[in-house]
C-alpha cells in the first residue's frame, strides 16, 4: 500500500468541479502557485493548424499592462512559448524552451518585452484536447529548481483548471450569442459529410438511408439557415458549432 | 455491429477473441512496440484476459475486428493492483464490486494520436458505458497517458485523479476514475455523432431508466 499523501492539489481539482465562477477558479488556483512559487497565470486557447480561429485568452493576472499589449499586439501569433506548447506536450521552462529552440526576431521582441513587465522566468503546461484543440496555461515567475513533485501537481492541476475555464468561456459564449438555429442530428449527419466532401450518394451509402432523404436533410438545413447553396449552410454550421468539420 | 463477450457467452466467440488478440499484437506490439506484451504466437493477452474479463469488440460488416476494449472487476487483481500502485495516492488501490477497470482501448488502423476523434473508438466507449449503465457498475477506473487526460477531461465525465502522473519507459501516466452515468453517455454521443445506443439489446430500458432516474435527481436538489 502507497503511502497515504495529503496534497492540496486533489482538493483543488476538487474544488473547482463545484465552482461555477471563473472568480471562484482563479482565487484558488493562485492559492496554489504561489505555494509553489509563481506569482501569476494565464490561461488561452493556442491557434494550431486545425483550429486557425482567432486566439481566445480565457483568464490571465499577469501584470496588467501586458496582458493589454499581447492581446492588442496578437502576441499570441508570434509567442515562441504558444509556438512551443503546440508542439510538445509536457510542461517546459521558459528558458529550457529559449535554449533549446532559435527565435525569430519577433519572437525574440515578446520575450524582451514581457521581461520589461519584470517577468524573466515561467513555466508552460501544452493542453491537446479533441479535433486539434491546442491551448496552454503559462506561470509567471517561479524558482529555478522546482520541486519534480511540486512540477506534476501543477501539472495535474493546469489539466482541470484549463478545462474548466474553457467550459465556463464556451458557457459565456453561448449565453451571450443570438438564439442558434436548431439543426436535427441527421441534419448534422448530413452536413458532417458533405462538408468533407462527400455526394449525396456517398453520404446515403454512409447513413444507409436513401439519396433523395440526404438530399431533403441537406434542403431543410439549408432553409433553416435561409441560405441558397450547401457551402454556405455547411459554413454557418461549422461556425456555430453545430457541425464540426 | 458491437459484440460484447463475457463470462456467459465466451464459449461461442472463441474465435473472434483470438482475432482480437492478433488485432492487439498488430496495434500494441508491432504499432506501438511494446515489446514486453509480446508473445511467439502472434497474439498480445496478459494476466487480465481471463474468463471473468468483458470485451467489448467492434466488426466490422465482414465480421471483423476493427476496435475494442475490455473491462475486469477491481475485486480481482487489476493492472492497477498489480502494476501500477505507485499511481494510486489519494485514496487507496480500487477495490470495490461497482468500480471495474478499463483497459486495452483500441481501433484498427487508427493511430494514438486519432484514437480520440475515430468513430470506432467512440462507439466502443459509448459501449463500456451502456453496459456500465445496465449492470450498475458506477465507477471505471483506468491508466492512461497523462497526454490524453485534457480530452478525457473534455468529455465532462467527472474524472478525477487518483494520484500524480508518473514516469515510465515509454512515457508518462496516470490513474484515474470516472463515474459513469447517462449524462456521461450522452456527451459521447455529441462529440462523437453517434445517434444513439451501440447496444441495442440493452435499451432502451435500461438507459431510459437512468435517463430518468439522473432527471429525478435533478429536479429533487
Amino acid at each position: 500500500m502507497p503511502p497515504q499523501v495529503a496534497s492540496s492539489a486533489l482538493d483543488f481539482v476538487d474544488a473547482i468541479e463545484h465552482n461555477t465562477s471563473k472568480e471562484d477558479v482563479i482565487r484558488l488556483f493562485t492559492k496554489e502557485l504561489r505555494l509553489r512559487g509563481f506569482d501569476s497565470f494565464g490561461s488561452a486557447e493556442i491557434p494550431s493548424a486545425a483550429r486557425p480561429f482567432a486566439p481566445c485568452l480565457y483568464v490571465s493576472t499577469m501584470p496588467e499592462g501586458w496582458v493589454e499589449r499581447y492581446v492588442e499586439m496578437e502576441y499570441v501569433q508570434s509567442d515562441p512559448m504558444a509556438r512551443l506548447a503546440t508542439m510538445t506536450s509536457t510542461p517546459f521552462r521558459w528558458t529550457e524552451a529559449t535554449n533549446a529552440i532559435s527565435l525569430d526576431p519577433n519572437e525574440e521582441t515578446v520575450m524582451n518585452e514581457i521581461c520589461e513587465f519584470g517577468v524573466n522566468e515561467g513555466l508552460v503546461v501544452p493542453i491537446h484536447a479533441h479535433r486539434g484543440y491546442c491551448g496552454a496555461v503559462t506561470f509567471a515567475g517561479g524558482t529555478t529548481d522546482l520541486d519534480p513533485r511540486q512540477l506534476n501537481e501543477l501539472y495535474m492541476m493546469s489539466m482541470f483548471a484549463h478545462n474548466r475555464l474553457r467550459a465556463l468561456h464556451i458557457a459565456d459564449v453561448a449565453n451571450d450569442s443570438e438564439p442558434q438555429v436548431q439543426l436535427t442530428p441527421r441534419e448534422c449527419e448530413c452536413l458532417h459529410w458533405a462538408a468533407n466532401g462527400k455526394s449525396d450518394w456517398a453520404i446515403s451509402q454512409i447513413l444507409k438511408i436513401s439519396e433523395h432523404t440526404v438530399h431533403e436533410h441537406v434542403e431543410r438545413a439549408k432553409k433553416k439557415y435561409n441560405v441558397s447553396t450547401r457551402v454556405q449552410a455547411i459554413v454557418l454550421a461549422i461556425l456555430q458549432g453545430q457541425v464540426r468539420p | 455491429m458491437m459484440l460484447v463477450i463475457g463470462p456467459h457467452n465466451r464459449d461461442k466467440h472463441m474465435d473472434t477473441l483470438e482475432e482480437s488478440f492478433r488485432v492487439r499484437h498488430d496495434i500494441y506490439v508491432k504499432e506501438r512496440g511494446w515489446k514486453a506484451l509480446a508473445h511467439d504466437d502472434g497474439l498480445e493477452y496478459d494476466q487480465f484476459d481471463r474468463e471473468d474479463t468483458i470485451y467489448f469488440l467492434r466488426l466490422s460488416k465482414d465480421g471483423r475486428v476493427i476496435g475494442g476494449s475490455r473491462l475486469i472487476p477491481t475485486t480481482g487483481p487489476t493492472l492497477i493492483s498489480e502494476v501500477f500502485p505507485q499511481l494510486v495516492e489519494w485514496g487507496s488501490v480500487p477495490f470495490d464490486p461497482s468500480t471495474y477497470e478499463h483497459t486495452r482501448y483500441f481501433a484498427r488502423g487508427c493511430p494514438k494520436e486519432n484514437l480520440s476523434t475515430s468513430r470506432v473508438s467512440g462507439e466502443v466507449l459509448c459501449a463500456i458505458f451502456e453496459y456500465c449503465l445496465a449492470h450498475h457498475i458506477e465507477n471505471v477506473t483506468t491508466v492512461c497517458d497523462t497526454f490524453f487526460l485534457p480530452m478525457i477531461l473534455e468529455f465532462e465525465w467527472g474524472t478525477k485523479p487518483l494520484g500524480l502522473p508518473v514516469k515510465y519507459d515509454e512515457g508518462e501516466c496516470v490513474a484515474i476514475r470516472t463515474p459513469i452515468s447517462y449524462r456521461g453517455l450522452q456527451s459521447i454521443y455529441a462529440q462523437r455523432h453517434i445517434s444513439g445506443p451501440v447496444l441495442p439489446e440493452l435499451v432502451p430500458m435500461v438507459v431510459q431508466r437512468a435517463y430518468l432516474t439522473e432527471q429525478l435527481e435533478e429536479t429533487l436538489h
